[in-house]
């Protein structure tokens, strides 16, 4: 529903609503108020009405005091003389008085004279039995005391309701005595009621209170009349509204109920005063709302639908920059401006919001992990970038699932990996702390080695980053290999010097030199190979050695032991820094050993001087070339190395072979034994100096 | 000089005695043997010898280093490290105990004689140390 309808129907159903609280007030205060007007006026005429009786009865007072004051009625009232009756009483003068009825009663109480007349049709009547009571002694009416005394008012008789006066009979001098008291009456009839009706303009009706036959109406009103009481007002129909009252005899009981009803036109202009009302007040309210609509539309909802359409058109639009229009300087065009400012500030928002996402993107890009953001039940949300030979095997998967949910990637991740990883996003997702664990999978035949860190990323969600830890592991693998291979060179060295240790103890206690030489010669030999093992302990492999290292430690151990003077003997080496592989170090070894112990021992027979050279150097084809040389007296003419008796020239023949390659002698000058052999082995490089080394004299 | 007292660590029986008979053949006086640190430790405490030979590979729990560290902090007897696997990590343990000199292995006599001369020249023997207070003088 639009805003305008809205207030349309807003503003109708107030209106309505007011129209109807306001009818309904004005009924029940102006109609009140009418009503109560229309009751004094009706009571206001029962006033009149009655007025208008006692007035009647007043001027029966009137017309009795004109007749009891006369020297004529004095005289008849004791004579009752036929004059008087001929002359005064005749039918057309008590016509002209209009009097129903004339009783003469002397002094005594008797009925000097009575006269009824029908005036309607002016004939004399009888009296009616009636008018006994009026006359008898406990009566009122006769009851004259002095001159002024008068008795006036209504009597209710069988024949109708009486309007009645009494008055003493006196001279016309108006002096007594009183002889007698003259009464006359007119009966309240319809014709008298006329009369009245007539005067007073007013609807009048009376019933006697002893009249059996009065009107429902008047039973009704009756029942509520008392003397407390003695007026009510009843509303007959919408058109009538009369008026009771109760009016008393000469004896002060009530006697007749007199009404009036007259029309309700107080009452009708009443309503249709409150017609008139709410009829303008419908109008004014239809004119304020249909003013208010088209003002709120005007100045409001027009706007208002202009805005929401720029609004929308901005929304609509691709270009970020695109604003609402803000002319003017009313309410809706700081709305606008505000609306302006907030979309000024997204649009900064969002260029931070894609800068961040590149930066994001392009880390998640640079790292070579598989990364996913999975739900609490396990399910991928998303995920990133697939990475090269990564976990993410194909680039076609759907966003939606693991890893190893088609049948291709089945068959590297296996059923037991995924329902591992759901453990641990469970997991991590109850304990807020990072998982992690480990699984291989078969990638294209090889088996690698995935390390999977389960980071609690929202209220439901983690971040799953897999990596690809295959290397690492071999590196691992090489690593602990090669600390175990080191300790088995340590212990292989120390087990050969515990041999070397053995023989040394064993020559202790030996007295034979040769004997003793012999075991020295041994030991220095044992303890060549354990210096290589100590070299190769000592590597970063234990693979290949420091050559040169090795050699200046081994002519270093084997000088003093043959009591050479390094003072006098200089020993010089000069060794590739290329290292030797294993294979190769351990017969070059044992053939310098050889060979520096013989030029030691043998080489200069005086102690020296001399200088012996060891030199090893690399050729093309991975030929190596050993040189150990010395500028002492020579190796005697008749040694031939072939077939040398001495076990060291034998050995160091045994192990070139060993080398698979060969050994020259050249006796040009002192002794110089060249081998050469091609390391079949790799090689490792070591850092080790170049430079020439030597013992020198200090 | 007096004769030097020496005392031998070495976890390895064959080596320990090949070393206490080539100490005893160049004229020291071993006054004792050890094949643990802890041993090394309350032995040098006991015999307060002049001068301690040490494995630097010992069996755990107390390596020859630390074994070393702990002579030197209770009875500042100075120490010569013996041991094949002289690299740059163990050297500067070595280094960090304080008295220190090395000899690698394999060894001769004469390297190990130098190696004890120059030990005792530099911090002297028990007794002088004892006499004068401090290492060295």
């Amino acid at each position: 529903m639009t805003l305008r309808t809205k207030i349309i129907l807003v503003i109708s159903v107030l209106s309505a609503l007011s129209i109807a609280a306001l009818f309904l007030v004005q009924n029940i205060v102006l109609s009140t108020r009418f009503a109560r007007l229309e009751r004094k006026d009706t009571e206001r005429n029962i006033d009149r009405a009655v007025g208008a009786v006692w007035e009647d009865v007043s001027a029966v007072n009137t017309e009795v005091g004109d007749w009891a004051t006369w020297d004529d009625t004095y005289l008849f009232v004791q004579d009752n003389n036929n004059d008087y009756i001929t002359y005064n009483l005749t039918d057309q003068t008590v016509v002209n008085i209009g009097m129903d009825l004339i009783l003469y009663v002397n002094n005594a109480g008797e009925l000097v004279h009575g006269k009824a007349m029908d005036l309607e049709n002016g004939v004399d009547i009888p009296l009616p039995s009636s008018v006994s009571d009026l006359v008898s002694p406990g009566s009122p009416l006769i009851q004259m005391n002095d001159q002024g005394s008068s008795v006036s008012g209504i009597v209710a008789l069988p024949e109708g309701p009486l309007l009645v006066a009494a008055q003493p009979i006196l001279t016309s001098l108006n002096e007594g005595p009183i002889q007698g008291t003259l009464i006359m009456g007119r009966y309240l009839d319809l014709a008298e009621l006329q009369g009245l009706a007539g005067l007073t303009r007013l609807s009048i009706v009376v019933h006697s209170l002893q009249d059996g036959s009065t009107p429902a109406d008047f039973q009704s009103a009756q029942s509520s009349l008392s003397l407390e009481q003695p007026t009510v007002v009843r509303v007959l129909n919408k058109d009538r509204v009369a008026g009771y009252t109760l009016l008393t005899d000469i004896y002060g009981n009530p006697a007749l109920v007199l009404r009036i009803d007259q029309s309700r036109d107080i009452y009708k202009q009443g309503q249709e005063t409150i017609g008139y009302v709410i009829l303008t007040l419908a109008v004014l309210f239809m004119w304020s709302g249909a003013a208010s609509v088209l003002l709120l539309d005007r100045f409001i909802l027009s706007r208002l639908s202009r805005l929401a359409a720029d609004v929308d058109g901005v929304g609509a639009s691709s270009n970020p920059a695109e604003r609402v229009p803000d002319g003017g300087d009313d309410e809706f065009s700081r709305v606008a401006q505000a609306i302006n400012r907030t979309l000024s500030s997204l649009e900064q928002v969002q260029h931070e919001l894609e800068a961040s996402e590149a930066r994001n993107r392009a880390l998640v890009a640079a790292i070579p992990d598989l990364i996913l953001r999975v739900g609490g039940d396990g399910m991928p949300l998303d995920r990133g970038p697939v990475k090269g030979d990564g976990v993410a095997v194909n680039g076609q998967e759907s966003p939606s699932r693991w890893p190893g949910e088609t049948s291709e990637e089945r068959l590297a991740f296996s059923a037991e990996i995924l329902e591992r990883a759901r453990t641990h996003v469970k997991r991590t997702l109850e304990n807020r702390e990072t998982s992690v664990f480990e699984f291989q999978s078969v990638q294209n035949g090889h088996t690698c080695d995935y390390e999977a860190r389960i980071v609690a990323s929202g209220e439901d969600e983690a971040l799953v980053i897999a990596r690809d830890v295959t290397q690492r592991k071999r590196e691992e693998e090489v690593r602990r290999r090669g600390l175990l291979l080191k300790e088995v060179h340590h212990r292989v060295k120390n087990n050969l010097q515990v041999v070397s240790g053995l023989l040394y103890l064993q020559s202790k206690r030996m007295s034979d030199t040769n004997m003793v030489e012999m075991f020295k010669d041994s030991s220095n030999r044992i303890q060549s190979m354990s210096l290589i093992h100590q070299k190769l302990y000592q590597s970063n492999d234990a693979a290949t050695i420091d050559f040169g290292g090795y050699v200046r430690d081994l002519v270093s151990a084997l000088l003093p032991s043959y009591g050479a003077d390094r003072s006098v003997i200089r020993v010089v080496t000069d060794i590739d820094p290329a290292g030797l592989a294993m294979d190769s170090a351990v017969p070059c070894g044992l053939i310098i050993n050889e060979l520096v112990s013989n030029s030691f021992k043998h080489a200069f027979p005086g102690g020296g001087p001399g200088e012996v050279r060891v030199t090893m150097s690399r050729h093309d084809g991975g030929k190596v070339s050993l040189v150990v040389s010395d500028n002492g007296i020579g190796l005697q003419q008749n040694v031939d190395i072939l077939n040398a008796e001495s076990l060291g020239l034998q050995l160091v023949v045994t192990l070139v072979d060993q080398l698979r390659g060969s050994i020259t002698l050249n006796r040009e000058v002192g002794t110089k034994f060249t081998v050469e052999f091609i390391e079949m082995r790799g090689t490792g490089v070591v850092n080790a100096p170049r430079e020439p080394y030597e013992y020198a004299a200090t | 000089m007096a004769e030097a007292r020496v005392l031998v660590v070495e976890d390895e029986g064959v080596i320990s005695l090949h070393i206490q008979t080539m100490l005893r053949s160049m004229g020291y006086s071993v006054c004792g043997s050890a094949s643990s640190g802890h041993e090394a430790i309350e032995k040098a405490g006991e015999l307060r010898p002049d001068l301690i030979l040490m494995d630097v590979r010992l069996r755990e729990p107390l390596d020859g280093i630390e074994a070393a560290r702990q002579i030197v902090a209770r009875f500042n007897i100075p120490v010569v490290f013996v041991s094949g696997c002289a690299d740059d990590e163990t050297m500067e343990r070595a280094r960090g105990v304080g008295h220190f000199a090395y000899v690698s292995k394999p060894f001769s006599e004469r390297g190990l004689d130098s190696a004890i001369k120059m030990t005792i020249q530099k911090y002297g023997l028990q007794e002088q140390r004892v006499t004068f207070g401090k290492p060295g003088t």
